[in-house]
């Protein structure tokens, strides 16, 4: 009985953090909308059912059980999570939990039982729990079947055979409540409750909507495939020009997409830029050198406050753009050795919280100094810059200043990576002694590193204050740093495209998804957190990065220490 | 010109109440191969740390080719300077293929600078082929070219020892310090490496140092042997007159060693003669 | 013989350190200018005042040493900082807020004061613990052997996750500790008139018991052995027949309680518990924890207490603004770390390099 344990023990967790997403809000906030035809938080309850069937399931082959104790323990699983949601949805519906979870409104309460009221919809939740836990069981098994044509990665296939069944789970459960609707007005009544809408007479809609799940899941599937593969062992890399042809496709549809977008999204798209340019400056510091900094923001704020007085009214100054971009950059690559010399010894942890501190003591000071800085009030009428006769003022002429300057930093951290400086970095950063005892000078390195990285930053905080025509100190706080780091944590370590993609991800889907917009942080840390236990060199990562840290990990354990040794 | 390459008078290093290094007087002559043989904990890879600058010693004096004061120097300058190593527990750039570990190595014999980096100067490709060229030609000397694109931690233990030593040469030592180059070998790997730590002497003329507990190594291939114990020199000479010096057989607490390596040595002579 | 011998030019690491301590002696100059100036010109600094913010100092001093000690612990067994630690002590300032709330509805703390603060500070250790080892147990546990950058981004992301969780579950609604009326207000000292809350006694003589506490157990119990070998030699610990990964959650079990008493602590203070309590005090006893030498206990406590009254004593000795007292915490940790990085009571696991 030990699968029947495990169902419990797993049952007990997906209902935690199911009940975690109900008090969130998650569960409540979409009611309005429908996913492949199912409302919203229905289809929420159905994926954790699903969820804890196939995982059940999974878990319980594992151990070489056979299917039927899987098909028992997913079942137990599925029961055990909906009873726990069932006792709080009763607890829920007696006392008004409102004064202490702010989420849990009548609303959100009806929602849980289906628009059913206590006992019946009670009821729905255990049934329902255990057909899906069930049926996600099944799945899993079915899942493993399905294999995407040759060359596919491991997650390409994982992801294609994921959409495919939960395409076929969902779907094939919706249309046969649809079925059953039809037969009378019991079922109907039924139906309706677990789809939670009224039936519609268009069972295509949903069809297609699935459809284009099929198609988007292969095409994802495939595209992953031309991503690096995490584990590659040779230095040769199969689809060398498939990635040569996407890389193309990608500048052009970069240079000429933003000119069909209104100015609103083009100014989402200088966002992005300015972040893949900081994503980069970063690149240097912590992908490149090893060294993590907490404080970026101060150099990106250090460039635009410098910018910002040389040009507004505040000093008096008016300052040509041409004269200005150096400055800028000289003053905040300065800033970033004067940071890199006290911290070049410590280790990582400390080093994190130093630089951490730096930020914010930046921040503070640029609060608190009212004559130099303007305080929070900040600095207004930045006057935009003037290139070649041509004044940068619209969010398109913004993009297309900042995609140059994306690929200049590009261009030049490449190429500085592809190098005898390049090496020197990736030496330090594998084991500093053993650099050191190669001939490479530590400290001249990481203060370059640290230079190099902020003078990118200041690059970018000089182009955001132009942008925004007005700074506060309110901009420059630790979330960017943050931000920045998840960028290239998210996105992939130490590689290029890995730092557009986290741009695009962290900046970009926001956007898109604005419902989320209030869980935008939440789900910042959770990606965080899920990332790295899941994945962590990141989505497109360079080989290297992937190949350090997968390495580290499998490891046994070895005394790395060389200087205890016993000779 | 000073007859020694490395000598050293007096390194004492301490780690709050213990001291690792006791006065140690060291002298190594050019273009030979000095061995460094002692019990375990007895101080020999602490020695080596002070002469490469890891450590700082706290007391005593280091002088390189007879012009260099090496104490309170940095590790990176010291081996521009012309002192390389390997090191007991293999230390190589995980993440990096083969070639690209012997690259590092040549970082101090090169100039690239930044500038160079990104406009592809002429000084860039010049050296960065020379580098290249370089490096392949040392993993050829070692025996190692056709593992020049793999993986490091994916080669195997023979290999990754010479990958070490490659990288180490790359740096252009006059002075190599080799700490436990054979650990874990069987007897036809020892001897391939034995034979290129001899070559290594004789071909290209690189003065060595020798960490080993493999007597037959040691006994073998040294010019001169010195002992440590317990952090203080205890014996120095030929490799028969420290087999025979009791205070030495007292430190290692056995005879077996001893005739191991005369057993060995013996050995090596009837090879010699039939070639 | 003599022998020639030229020292290569010096390099960057002298001028470097000559620069920091250029750097630092002249901010220790201009500190101690200031502190003159206040005290030769100011009058109204009298010793109410001094008192008062020593009171303060030593009030916030037990809390951070509390945090502090939750911070050392853990570092000291898995070599990494829990940024997430502070958002640990923030669900057991809102545990003991319901708690409290809970009990003052039904009338309880009227009838049973004493009781009362003592359920509300169990509920927010219990709370905390909770957290403390879900927390060990999903986001660190899995990625032991990972390179040290892994865990550090994981805490980072507890840390904003928990933080964003707690305010959309609980609400942006003002959460306010209600007193009960044993802890109110406050009394003066004798003759100097100092002002001392009642709220400053409860705090600072829990923290103190709860120190003790700890000390006691982790010198002279068995768990309290098995952390200390834990902690000096992870794989010689297990060896020797140490469950190392039970050793390691009963650390952050107790890392974790300490916490949760120090937010309750913390609600009692202020007054009012929100999302982000956490975050600040949570770098602060960080702060605290490095300055007396990270994995030292006693450094620990030292730290907090150190922390509290130069955060409580500077701002009026310097004269400046009180606003600053989080910059003096941050200039604080950046001097130690560049400075003294192994604390000013030492580092107990000394071993590797700063």
């Amino acid at each position: 009985m030990r699968n029947v344990r495990l169902g419990i023990r797993d049952g007990l967790v997906f209902g935690a953090v199911f009940l975690f997403v109900v008090l969130v809000g998650l569960y409540g906030a979409f009611a309005a909308n429908s996913l492949l035809g199912v409302r919203v938080p229905n289809m929420i309850f159905a994926l954790f059912g699903i969820w804890v069937g196939a995982y059940v399931m999974r878990s319980v082959r594992r151990q070489g059980s056979q299917l039927t104790d899987g098909v028992v323990a997913a079942l137990v699983a599925g029961v055990t999570m909906t009873l726990l949601l069932a006792l709080f949805t009763f607890w829920a519906s007696r006392v008004n939990l409102r004064d202490i979870f702010a989420n849990m409104t009548p609303e959100v309460v009806a929602l849980l039982t289906f628009d059913r009221g206590v006992p019946t919809g009670l009821v729905f939740q255990v049934v329902g729990g255990a057909l899906l836990a069930v049926a996600g069981a099944l799945g899993n098994v079915a899942w493993d079947r399905i294999r995407l044509p040759e060359g596919a990665t491991e997650t390409g296939n994982r992801l294609a055979s994921f959409l495919l069944v939960l395409y076929v789970i969902v779907g094939g459960f919706t249309a046969l409540l649809f079925a059953l609707g039809q037969w009378g007005p019991a079922l109907r009544d039924i139906a309706e409750g677990a789809l939670g809408f009224a039936l519609p007479n268009d069972l295509y809609r949903i069809l297609r909507i699935g459809a284009v799940v099929l198609i988007v899941g292969y095409l994802g599937g495939i595209a992953l495939t031309l991503a690096a593969p995490a584990q590659a062992v040779r230095l040769k890399e199969r689809l060398t020009t498939t990635r040569r042809l996407f890389g193309l496709a990608f500048i052009l549809l970069a240079l000429f997409f933003p000119l069909s977008l209104g100015s609103y999204w083009n100014q989402v798209l200088t966002t992005i830029g300015i972040f893949v340019m900081m994503g980069l400056g970063l690149n240097v510091v912590v992908g490149f050198a090893g060294l993590l900094d907490l404080g970026y923001v101060a150099f990106f704020a250090i460039g635009a406050y410098t910018y910002a007085f040389l040009n507004s009214p505040k000093y008096g100054l008016d300052l040509s753009f041409w004269v200005s971009l150096p400055i800028a950059m000289a003053v905040a690559a300065l800033a970033g050795i004067i940071l890199g010399v006290p911290v070049l010894r410590m280790r990582g942890d400390y080093l994190a919280i130093v630089t951490l501190g730096f930020g914010e003591i930046i921040r503070l000071i640029m609060n608190n100094q009212v004559e130099l800085t303007g305080g929070a009030q900040g600095i207004l009428q930045i006057q935009p810059p003037e290139i070649l006769g041509l004044v940068i003022n619209t969010p398109l002429r913004f993009y297309y200043l900042i995609f140059i300057g994306a690929v200049l930093v590009a261009f030049v951290t490449a190429r500085l990576n592809n190098s005898r400086i390049g090496r020197a970095w990736i030496a330090m950063r594998e084991d500093e002694d053993v650099a050191q005892a190669m001939g490479i000078n530590t400290v001249n390195y990481k203060l370059l590193a640290f230079a190099t990285g902020a003078a990118f930053a200041g690059l970018a905080g000089l182009i955001f204050a132009a942008r925004q025509r007005n700074i506060f100190p309110a901009d420059f706080g630790l979330l960017v740093s943050i931000e920045a780091l998840s960028l290239i944590i998210i996105g992939g370590m130490g590689s290029i495209p890995g730092v557009i993609a986290g741009a695009v991800a962290l900046k970009g889907l926001p956007e898109l998804l604005r419902a989320l917009q209030e869980y935008r942080l939440l789900i910042y840390g959770a990606l965080l957190v899920v990332m790295m236990l899941v994945r962590p060199e990141g989505l497109l990562p360079s080989r290297r990065r992937a190949r350090e840290i997968h390495e580290a990990m499998e490891e046994i354990e070895i005394d790395e220490s060389e200087l205890q040794s016993t000779a | 010109m000073s007859d020694y390459i490395l000598e050293a008078r007096g390194v004492t290093k301490r780690f709050g109440g213990l001291v690792a290094v006791n006065r140690v007087d060291f002298t190594i002559e050019r273009r030979t191969i000095a061995g460094l043989i002692g019990p375990n904990g007895a101080g020999k890879t602490t020695f080596f740390n002070c002469l490469t600058g890891l450590y700082k010693a706290d007391e005593g004096e280091i002088i390189f080719d007879g012009k260099y004061s090496l104490i309170g120097v940095p590790p990176d300058r010291i081996t521009a300077l012309g002192i390389s190593r390997t090191f007991q527990n293999i230390r190589l750039f995980g993440s990096m293929t083969a070639l690209e570990n012997v690259m590092v190595g040549t970082h101090c014999r090169t100039k690239t600078n930044m500038i160079d980096a990104i406009f592809h100067t002429p000084r860039y490709h010049r050296e960065e082929a020379w580098a290249r060229k370089r490096a392949m030609e040392l993993l050829e000397y070692v025996g190692m070219a056709n593992a020049a694109d793999e993986v490091a931690t994916s080669l195997p233990y023979g290999y990754q020892r010479r990958l070490e030593i490659a990288r180490a040469l790359a740096t252009e030592p006059k002075l190599l310090l080799l700490d436990e180059p054979t650990a874990g070998m069987n007897p036809n790997e020892t001897e391939e490496m034995t034979d290129l730590i001899r070559r290594l002497c004789d071909d290209l003329g690189v003065s060595i140092l020798l960490i080993e507990h493999d007597m037959r190594v040691v006994m073998g291939i040294s010019d001169k042997v010195s002992v440590l114990d317990h952090g203080e020199l205890i014996a120095e000479g030929s490799p028969e007159d420290v087999q025979k010096n009791p205070k030495v057989i007292e430190a290692y607490l056995g005879t077996v060693g001893t005739e191991q390596a005369a057993e060995a040595r013996r050995r090596g002579r009837d090879d010699e003669c039939s070639n | 013989m003599t022998i020639k011998a030229t020292r290569r030019a010096r390099t960057l690491p002298d001028f470097t350190t000559l620069i920091l301590w250029g750097l630092g002696g002249i901010s220790l100059l201009v500190i101690l200018y200031r502190i003159f100036v206040v005290l030769t010109t100011q009058e109204e600094l009298t010793a109410t005042i001094w008192g008062f913010q020593l009171v303060n100092g030593l009030v916030l001093g037990g809390v951070y040493a509390l945090i502090a000690l939750g911070y050392t612990l853990v570092y000291g067994i898995l070599f990494m900082i829990n940024f997430a630690h502070g958002e640990v002590m923030m669900l057991g300032a809102y545990a003991g807020y319901f708690t409290l709330t809970y009990l003052n509805a039904r009338g309880f703390m009227e009838t049973n004061p004493i009781l009362t603060l003592v359920i509300t500070f169990v509920a927010g250790m219990l709370v905390s613990m909770l957290a403390g080892i879900t927390l060990e147990r999903v986001a660190y546990r899995p990625l032991r052997r990972a390179p040290r950058l892994v865990p550090l981004i994981t805490a980072i992301g507890a840390s904003i996750f928990l933080q964003n969780a707690a305010l959309r579950i609980f609400g942006s609604k003002l959460r306010v500790y209600v007193k009960p009326s044993v802890i109110e207000g406050g009394f003066r000292l004798g003759e100097s008139g100092i002002f001392v809350p009642r709220t400053g006694v409860l705090i600072f003589v829990t923290s103190i018991l709860l120190m003790i506490g700890l000390y006691l157990l982790v010198q002279y119990t068995k768990l309290g052995k098995a952390m200390r070998a834990v902690a000096e030699d992870k794989d010689t610990a297990a060896l020797m027949g140490i469950d190392v990964d039970r050793v390691i959650v009963q650390t952050f079990m107790l890392g974790s309680l300490l916490a949760g008493a120090a937010g309750v602590m913390l609600g009692f203070h202020n007054s009012q518990v929100n999302a982000f309590i956490g975050f600040i005090p949570g770098i602060k006893a960080f702060t605290a924890a490095v300055l007396g030498g990270i994995g030292n206990i006693p450094g620990a406590m030292f730290g907090g207490f150190f922390l509290g009254l130069a955060e409580s004593l500077g701002p009026t000795a310097l004269g400046i603004p009180s606003q600053y007292k989080d910059v003096i915490a941050f200039s604080l940790l950046v001097l130690v770390l560049i400075f003294r990085p192994t604390g000013l009571l030492g580092e107990v696991l000394s071993e590797k390099r700063a």
